[in-house]
């Protein structure tokens, strides 16, 4: 029997992971504790809250697992220094100190930054490769035998795309593509010139592509990527700049896309949708292409996906809707922060084996890995407060909270573990009616506060999923879009004739507040062994309503991380226009709270995303 | 202390940059791109082999 802390750090959205035999113990990322957006730093919180999970200390354990190679990653950086010489003598400044300094010795500076966390003597690091990390982390704890393994990413060491094959304990090597060439780069290129955040602004460039038309798509095939039927594909790097500096495109991007790039928080025009759009349906064409070549090579009917660009789950819709494979597994954690865990995965296997899917279930625990808080942790947190509440049976919780939100009420809803990866899954959720037309409105601006053109996702009874969604296999972890039923589409009057945002006000179907304007919708499928709260909560506003949907949210607002603790959720709810928290069991109503005060405006603190 | 290192630092960078790093560019760039940065098109596929006996995992 071993035991291993996984570790993902230093780069984009920090994260640890507690794997004992086999099992996933904890898995956190580091900003639900820093409160830190995406914190790259080390993640001594979450290092911490996984060992006293385990009820361990460093001592107990066979490994610490990093989650790539900083060794190798340092020969990218000196052969791109090389093959860039002597224009890119910027980037060399600055990124070269750094790198002799500590960046190369990252798994030594891991062991001396969990030794200074007093917790007993630090085990072995060892150090996987990037992708192999993602690898593990889509196959080991997927619920096949076998399957096909595809990540696909910006960049790790070299590789930025990588093909396995899953069998028993193990993720076999294929085929590989390496940097420059790389898919999470040209998206995050695009989504840079349009004005938002890389590393974390791809979501709100994949939400504006339905409005737009690809009119660029064939450009962005002719000029920026070159894609061979068997889907691998280079980039022509004169258009980029990522390999010179800290921006992703320049002049010549700029030439070809029609002008400069859209600055943070313009106006958006037509053209940025239409930007969307192309980029967006170029990824879907190449995802689909490495798909079919990921069933030719190996055989598999199966095909399990991490890496960031595994976030886009239009285009793992589509590898779905294509009938690519007959199945699809998508690490909820596909960005970064699961490379934690597919480490502590690759360190400590079952000694028996993987025996989940001969069970028929994946690994994950609906990706509840995260703290918990139980009923007298919260009542305290209440009483020290005096916070007004009522504490309920969790079957009257569930019968009431499932009544409000049949009344149009809003609910944040802080329930059982935290969830691990970058989507609230119903633990730590804001919920609504979908039926109301004004429901996504109100959520984005009211309570999210953010741009109003950005869909929310619904969740649904596993059972019921089929009469709304033409999805074919569930759903668990919100990664797949799926398109309605016909029975369930509405025409507005003037629909067709609408562009750009206006298309956003007509009603599409019965359930508008989770439709996309494509009739599509980021699905959450929640079964009944897996997630039993929240499917009694689904199961109660359907008796109520009939629909056995809800929109879900994440708890937080603009910008800043989920909540992890109570305490975050009465923020966050006090901040805003929630109208009832069901925190664990207790519900708390906001006409009932003392009036909330804070000095300064909070939303100065938190940093645009 | 720091801001001596930061100095020599300020002085190193750019002298290791011009004596090593361009010139080495310049002599590998001759040979081979080590990015391998334009397309191919007359190519049929970009894929490197990582699996068993490919031997080109570790560069
Ligand atoms: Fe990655």
């Amino acid at each position: 029997m071993t035991s291993a802390l996984g570790i993902s750090a230093f780069y984009h959205d920090s994260a640890a992971a507690l794997v004992d035999d086999g099992t996933i113990v904890a898995a956190a990322q580091e900003e639900r504790f820093s409160r830190r957006r995406h914190d790259p730093a080390f993640p001594a919180l979450a290092a911490a809250y996984c060992l006293t999970e385990a009820g361990t200390k460093l001592d107990d354990l066979d490994h610490v697992a990093y989650y790539e190679d900083p060794r190798r990653k340092f020969h990218r950086v000196l052969w791109t220094q090389i093959g860039t010489a002597p224009r890119g003598y910027r980037t060399f400044r600055r990124v070269l100190p750094e790198w002799l300094a500590w960046k190369r010795r990252a798994a030594e500076t891991v062991a001396d930054r969990l030794r200074a966390l007093d917790l007993g003597a630090v085990p072995p690091v060892v150090c996987y490769q990037h992708h192999e990390s993602h690898a593990a982390s889509a196959f080991l704890p997927s619920p096949y035998e076998s399957a096909a393994v595809l990540c696909v990413d910006g960049v790790g060491e070299w590789a930025t795309t990588s093909l396995w094959h899953g069998r028993e304990d193990r993720v076999e090597p294929l085929a590989e593509l390496r940097f420059p060439h790389s898919l999470g780069l040209l998206y995050s290129a695009f989504t840079y010139f349009c004005g938002f955040k890389v590393d974390s602004g791809e979501y709100k460039l994949m939400g504006l592509a339905p409005y737009g038309t690809p009119r660029y798509a064939s450009l962005i095939r002719e000029r920026l990527v070159d894609v061979k039927p068997d889907g691998s594909f280079r980039l022509d790097t004169r258009y980029f700049a990522f390999l010179l500096g800290r921006v992703m495109t320049g002049r010549a991007f700029e030439e070809l896309f029609d002008g400069p790039r859209r600055e943070p928080e313009a106006p958006l025009t037509e053209r940025e949708f239409d930007l969307a759009a192309s980029v967006q349906l170029v990824t879907e064409e190449i995802m689909l292409r490495l798909a079919r070549t990921a069933r030719e090579r190996t055989g598999e009917s199966r095909l399990c996906l991490a890496g960031g660009v595994a976030l886009n789950c239009v285009a793992n819709g589509r590898i779905v809707e294509e009938g690519v494979f007959d199945e699809v597994w998508v690490q909820p954690a596909a960005g970064d922060a699961g490379g934690a865990l597919g480490a502590a995965l690759l360190a400590a296997p079952a000694a028996a084996g993987r025996t989940h899917p001969a069970r028929g279930r994946d690994a994950m625990r609906g990706a509840r890995l995260g703290p918990a808080f139980d009923d007298d942790a919260i009542q305290r947190y209440l009483d020290d407060h005096d916070l007004p509440h009522t504490r309920l049976a969790p079957e009257e919780l569930s019968r009431k909270v499932a009544a409000e939100l049949a009344e149009g009420r809003v609910v944040g809803w802080f329930q059982d573990r935290m969830e691990f990866g970058p989507r609230a899954l119903g633990c730590r959720s804001i919920l609504g009616d979908p039926r109301d037309p004004a429901m996504q409105s109100v959520m984005n601006q009211k309570i999210k506060f953010r741009e109003s053109f950005r869909p929310f996702a619904p969740i649904v009874l596993a059972e019921d999923a089929e009469e709304y969604f033409r999805l074919g296999q569930p759903s668990p972890y919100m990664l797949l879009v799926a398109r309605l039923t016909e029975a369930q589409r509405r025409t507005a009057p003037g629909e067709q004739d609408a562009r750009g945002l206006d298309r956003l006000r007509a009603t599409r179907s019965t359930i508008p507040a989770v439709t996309h304007v494509d009739h599509s919708a980021r699905v959450q499928t929640v079964d009944r062994a897996d997630h039993p709260v929240l499917h009694r909560l689904l199961a109660d506003f359907k008796a109520l309503t009939g629909c056995p949907v809800l929109v879900n949210t994440s708890f937080n607002v603009r910008g800043e991380p989920i909540v992890a603790t109570p305490e975050d959720a009465y923020r966050c709810f006090m901040r805003t226009r929630i109208d009832s928290l069901a925190l664990g069991g207790f519900l708390l109503h906001k006409a009932d709270q003392p009036e909330w005060t804070e000095s300064g405006d909070w939303r100065e603190e938190i940093p645009l995303d | 202390m720091p801001t001596l290192r930061r100095a020599a630092a300020g002085l190193l960078l750019p002298v290791l940059y011009a004596l090593v790093v361009v010139p080495a560019g310049l002599v590998t760039r001759l040979l081979r791109d080590p990015l391998r940065r334009r397309p191919d098109r007359a190519a049929s596929s970009y894929w490197i082999s990582t699996g068993q006996g490919s031997g080109d995992r570790h560069r």
